[in-house]
């Protein structure tokens, strides 16, 4: 399984304790964690980002700019997996998040592994990329 | 023949008796109070009677009868007239005025009954649809209080998610803090796994409430097709035969193999049966039996799940399908409501028959698929 030290990831949450969390357990596995709260920010990070983010981990239902919204974006920079991570989930949201290209749907609350583990999938699942 | 058609034909034989012997009585009288009184009018009571009580038929034969009495009254009162033909063409005169009432008495009956039978036909259709419209109006006023409850209990589950996402993580990052703890300081951590572990668990029992509520708030879309329910309740009962051996159940299946289908979505049936099912199992916990029967009722469909365990008391099952009510220590009290929610929305109806210390029979009616 791929090695997660080094990698970077990015993590946008409204909430500000589930957004702690997250951070905090994938800094533990080594990875450079960038956490955003503030998800209107996530145009400006992800431009501004060098090296580029390997993975972005989302929230889908935020104030003013949506998990959709994110997944929009990083579409726009080639091959960058993104992971929804909701409370909002449900079968329909899922199948739509992952018809509009998400890679993995998680609902919440997940366990630090599950993460961790869809993390590791997705970054492997992406072709390695000069960084 | 039926009770009602005999009592029917009796009261018909009784009433062209008495009208036969009123007949002769008036002939008797008439015979003996002589030609000068005419009472010949008075025939037209038995005649009446007999069209009336026993139909058009007895109605002629009694009023042959009367014109009969009459003609032999006159006849052997000694009456002289000009031609011996008169009394005849009397009698004949006096047949057809009876004939003439029979006939227009039988047809204004004839037509008062026709009136009364669609009178009762149509009160009959009236009720039918206001108690079918009372049904429908409930079933809305359920959806709508169901669709509150559901949006509400969404709106909270929702809310809890996020904070117990965050709980969720953070209990794993004190798990591996206390591995690093217990490696550098040598200490024994093992109580504190135990509770992380019982805290962990109790994480993944609010998550299972969750998605239950929220399975129950926002069910999906019905995918509709034709359902034959023997063969579809067969293949799925082989799927929960193991359980059922598991917890000592002995399941009895009654499957009418003739049964039309019905127009259902087949996976949230088996769910709302399912649920059932699993009620069932945890109402008889020594094991016992399990009977499914799918039979047709009329233009229904009717399956049943009977257990012959604990059963309820009558509070217990007037509250049934009341979301969140429960007698179970760990249940969510959405089961039923979930199951009545989908019957509902299939256009059926779910009733329960139980009894404290004997069991509980759930039915479930759906209407058969157009043209079944």
């Amino acid at each position: 399984m791929q090695n997660l030290r080094n990698k970077s990831v990015l993590v946008v949450d409204d909430d500000p304790g589930m957004l702690r969390a997250m951070m905090k357990v994938l800094a533990k596995e080594g990875m450079r964690v960038t956490g955003l709260s503030d998800p209107t920010a996530v145009a400006t990070t992800l431009a501004d980002s060098e090296p580029r983010f390997d993975v972005v981990i989302t929230d889908l239902r935020m104030p003013t700019f949506s998990g959709r919204g994110v997944l929009a974006l990083a579409g726009a920079l080639p091959k960058l997996p993104v992971i929804i991570i909701t409370a909002f989930g449900g079968p329909q949201v899922e199948a739509q998040a992952l018809q509009l290209g998400a890679f993995a749907f998680l609902e919440k609350p997940v366990a630090a592994a599950e993460l961790v583990d869809v993390v590791k999938r997705a970054i492997e699942a992406s072709p390695v990329r000069e960084v | 023949m039926n009770r009602i058609e005999e009592r029917s034909l009796q009261s018909k034989v009784l009433a062209t008796v008495a009208a036969v012997a009123l007949a002769m009585v008036l002939g008797a009288l008439d015979y003996f109070t002589g030609r000068e009184w005419a009472i010949s009018a008075f025939y037209l009571l038995p005649t009446c009677m007999a069209a009336w009580m026993a139909g058009r038929w007895a109605g002629f034969a009694v009023g042959a009868l009367c014109t009969g009495a009459w003609f032999f009254s006159d006849v052997f009162n000694g009456a002289t007239y000009q031609s011996p033909l008169i009394p005849a063409w009397n009698a004949i005169m006096l047949f057809i005025f009876f004939l003439v009432v029979v006939w227009l008495l039988t047809a204004f009956q004839h037509s008062h009954d026709h009136l009364e039978q669609t009178v009762e036909q149509r009160t009959a259709a009236l009720r039918t649809e206001i108690e079918e419209r009372k049904r429908l109006e409930q079933a809305k006023l359920q959806a709508e209080r169901l669709g509150v409850v559901g949006s509400m209990a969404a709106q909270v589950a929702h809310e809890i998610r996020n904070p117990l996402g965050s709980i969720s993580l953070n209990l794993d990052l004190i798990g591996e803090e206390l591995r690093t703890f217990a490696n550098s300081s040598g200490s024994s951590t093992t109580e504190c796994e135990v509770l992380l572990r019982e805290m962990r668990s109790q994480v993944l029992r609010i998550r299972q409430v969750l998605q239950e509520y929220l399975r129950f708030a926002r069910m999906p879309k019905s995918q509709r097709a034709a359902v034959s329910l023997p063969a579809f309740l067969d293949e799925k009962l082989n799927f929960v035969q193991p359980l059922l051996n598991q917890k000592h159940v002995n399941l009895s299946r009654a499957f009418d193999p003739n049964l039309p289908p019905v127009q259902v979505d087949a996976e949230e049936l088996w769910e709302a049966i399912l649920n059932l099912i699993s009620n069932a199992l945890d109402a008889m916990p020594e094991g016992g039996n399990l009977t499914v029967s799918a039979q047709r009722h009329g233009a229904q469909a009717l399956v049943s799940i009977s257990d012959n365990g604990r059963g309820m008391t009558e509070e217990e099952a007037r509250h049934l399908f009341v979301p969140f009510f429960t007698t179970k220590s760990e249940g969510t009290g959405l089961g039923l409501a979930y199951t009545q929610r989908v019957v509902n929305e299939h256009g059926g109806k779910i009733n329960c028959a139980t009894a404290r210390g004997k069991g509980s029979t759930f039915s479930i009616q759906l209407p058969l698929a157009v043209g079944a």
